[in-house]
C-alpha cells in the first residue's frame, strides 16, 4: 500500500503586494494627519450644526474643565515674523509687565525658561509658579498640568474666579482696568500681540475660542464669558463638533 | 515578485553558474507597516471640529442690550434653560445633567394686580420679588428639548418665526436643488432674516447656574437652524429666577 505521494509544496507567500498597499495607506496617514494636541483633559465637545470650521492658527483657544480650571493654547502665523516662539516670548513679556502692573509683584524668568515658554504648546499654571514649572523636567510638567502635584502646592489651571457684580462693574468702568483677575491679564496680553492677524482675528471675533465639555454646568462657562466680556472681548467663538442638520 | 533571478551567465563561460532565485520575504516589513498604520490611525484626528460664532452684548456701549430690552413685548421670547430638579430642588446629576426648557412670551412683569402676579420691590434680591400668579395664568411654559414634539422649543421658534421661514424655504429648495450654492443661499438667506417687514422676533437666551453648556449651545443650534436673527445670551435676573423657582415649586 503505497501512500499517495504529495507534492512538496513551498507555503511562501509572496508579501510584496500586501507591503505595496500597506505603504500606500502609511503614506496617506502620514500626509492627511494632524496630530492630537496634548491637553490637560479630554473635552467632549458639544455638537452644533455651524459649518465654520476652527482655524488652524491665529487663535488663541480656552479650555475649560467642568472644575472650572483654565488652560490656554496660542498658536500663530507660520510665518517667520510672527512664528509662534517669537508670539509666545512677546506674549510672556507682555504678561509679565501686564502682572506687575496689576500686582505690583514682579516675575522674573531667565532666559532658559523664556525659551521653554517659547517651546509650551498650552499652559496653564498661576503666574507666581511659572518660572518653577518651566524649569521642572517635561514628566513633572504634565503631572503639575493635569494637576496631579496640587497636594505639593504646585497648583494647574490660570487663576479666574466668578466676578461679583461690583467687580464687573468696577472692571468695565476703570479706563485701566485695574483688578483684573489672572486669565483676564493673559487675554488682554494676548489681545496685545504684535501678529496683526491674531489681532484682525480677534477683533473679528474669531480670534478666541472657547472648548469645554458639553456636560460642564453653564456656571462654569458663565463665569469665562462674563470675564470675556467684562474686559470688552465679548466676540469669541465655541468649539463645536460638527452635526447633521436633521430636517 | 519578490524573486530575482540570477546567474545564468554566457554559455561558453567555463564556470557555468546555477540558476538560483533569490526570493526576498516582505512579511516584516509588512508587520513593521501595520504597527505604524495602526500608530497613524490612532493618533491622528478625523474629526474637524467646527465653532460657532457669539456675540455677547457689549459692557462698554450698553446699546445693543438697550435695543434689546426696547424690543417691544410682542416679539421678545425669553428661553430659560435649566437642569432636570428633583423634588428638593437640587439638580438631578444622575447620569449626566438632563436638560430642561422653560420660556415665556413677553416681558415678566406684565401682570402686576394687588392679589396676585409679580411684585417686585426690589430687582435685586430675589427674596423681595413675590410671585404670586393664579394658576392657569403662569407666565412660564415649560417646554421640551425634543425638537420634533409638538410642545418642543422648536415648534414654538417655528410658529413664532414663520414669516421668515416660510419666505426661506423656497430658497432652501433651490440650494436642495443645485442652483444656489452654501455661500449664495447663507447670504440670501440673511438679508431675508433681517428683513424686518417680517417681524422683528427677539430670542433672549438664559441658562440658570445648574444647566449645561451642551444644552447652551443645542438652543443657539436652534437659532441657526430656525433662522432667527436677532438672540442673544443674557444673565439671568432675580426676577427669572423667582418665577422658575415658582414654577418648579407647583410642578414637581
Amino acid at each position: 500500500m503505497g501512500r499517495v505521494k504529495q507534492n512538496k509544496k513551498s507555503t511562501f507567500i509572496d508579501m510584496t503586494a500586501m507591503s505595496d498597499v500597506t505603504v500606500l495607506l502609511l503614506t496617506f496617514f502620514m500626509l492627511t494627519s494632524t496630530f492630537l494636541a496634548k491637553e490637560p483633559f479630554q473635552a467632549n465637545t458639544p455638537p452644533s450644526v455651524s459649518t465654520e470650521e476652527m482655524p488652524l492658527n491665529n487663535v488663541a483657544q480656552v479650555l475649560v474643565n467642568p472644575q472650572g480650571k483654565v488652560w490656554i493654547t496660542m498658536t500663530n502665523d507660520t510665518t517667520q515674523e510672527a512664528s509662534n516662539e517669537k508670539m509666545r516670548l512677546e506674549l510672556l513679556e507682555n504678561m509679565t509687565k501686564e502682572y506687575a502692573q496689576q500686582t505690583g509683584k514682579t516675575v522674573s524668568f531667565t532666559p532658559e525658561q523664556k525659551l521653554a515658554f517659547s517651546k509650551l504648546g498650552s499652559f496653564g499654571v498661576p503666574f507666581q509658579e511659572l518660572p518653577a514649572f518651566l524649569s521642572a523636567d517635561t514628566e513633572v510638567q504634565d503631572q503639575w498640568i493635569a494637576g496631579k502635584l496640587e497636594d505639593t502646592g504646585r497648583h494647574t489651571g490660570i487663576p479666574v474666579h466668578y466676578l461679583s457684580e461690583a467687580e464687573k462693574e468696577r472692571i468695565s468702568a476703570s479706563k485701566y482696568q485695574k483688578g483684573l483677575t489672572e486669565y483676564q491679564m493673559w487675554i488682554m496680553a494676548i489681545s496685545r500681540t504684535s501678529n496683526d492677524n491674531l489681532k484682525k482675528a480677534i477683533s473679528k471675533g474669531t480670534g478666541f475660542s472657547l472648548k469645554a465639555d458639553q456636560s460642564t454646568r453653564f456656571e462654569t462657562v458663565h463665569m469665562i464669558m462674563d470675564n470675556m466680556q467684562t474686559i470688552g472681548k465679548n466676540k469669541f467663538t465655541l468649539v463645536t463638533a460638527l452635526k447633521q442638520e436633521e430636517s | 515578485m519578490a524573486q530575482i533571478e540570477s546567474g545564468g551567465g554566457n554559455g561558453k563561460g567555463k564556470n557555468h553558474q546555477k540558476k538560483m532565485t533569490i526570493r526576498v520575504d516582505f512579511t516584516p516589513m509588512v508587520d513593521m507597516n501595520m504597527l505604524l498604520i495602526t500608530f497613524f490611525m490612532l493618533c491622528t484626528t478625523m474629526i474637524k471640529t467646527q465653532t460657532l460664532n457669539i456675540a455677547l452684548p457689549s459692557n462698554k456701549e450698553n446699546l445693543n442690550t438697550e435695543q434689546m430690552n426696547q424690543a417691544s413685548a410682542a416679539d421678545a421670547v425669553t428661553i430659560i434653560v435649566d437642569a432636570k430638579r428633583l423634588p428638593n430642588g437640587q439638580p438631578d446629576t444622575i447620569g449626566g445633567i438632563k436638560p430642561e426648557i422653560y420660556y415665556y412670551e413677553g416681558k415678566p412683569a406684565e401682570i402686576p394686580t394687588a392679589e396676585g402676579g409679580i411684585k417686585i420691590l426690589d430687582e435685586t434680591d430675589p427674596a423681595n420679588i413675590k410671585v404670586n400668579m393664579p394658576a392657569g395664568q403662569e407666565k412660564l411654559v415649560k417646554a421640551t428639548f425634543n425638537m420634533g414634539d409638538k410642545d418642543g422649543i422648536r415648534s414654538l421658534i417655528t410658529k413664532r418665526n414663520k414669516a421668515v421661514l416660510e419666505a426661506i424655504n423656497p430658497l432652501r429648495e433651490k440650494f436642495k436643488a443645485g442652483e444656489l450654492n452654501q455661500a449664495q443661499f447663507d447670504s440670501l438667506a440673511r438679508i431675508v432674516r433681517n428683513d424686518e417687514q417680517y417681524g422683528k422676533l427677539t430670542i433672549i437666551i438664559k441658562a440658570t447656574d445648574a444647566a449645561s453648556y451642551g444644552s447652551l449651545v443645542a438652543l443657539l443650534d436652534e437659532m441657526q437652524i430656525n433662522q432667527i436673527a436677532r438672540y442673544q445670551i443674557d444673565n439671568l435676573t432675580a426676577q427669572d429666577k423667582a418665577l422658575l423657582e415658582d414654577f418648579q415649586s407647583r410642578h414637581k
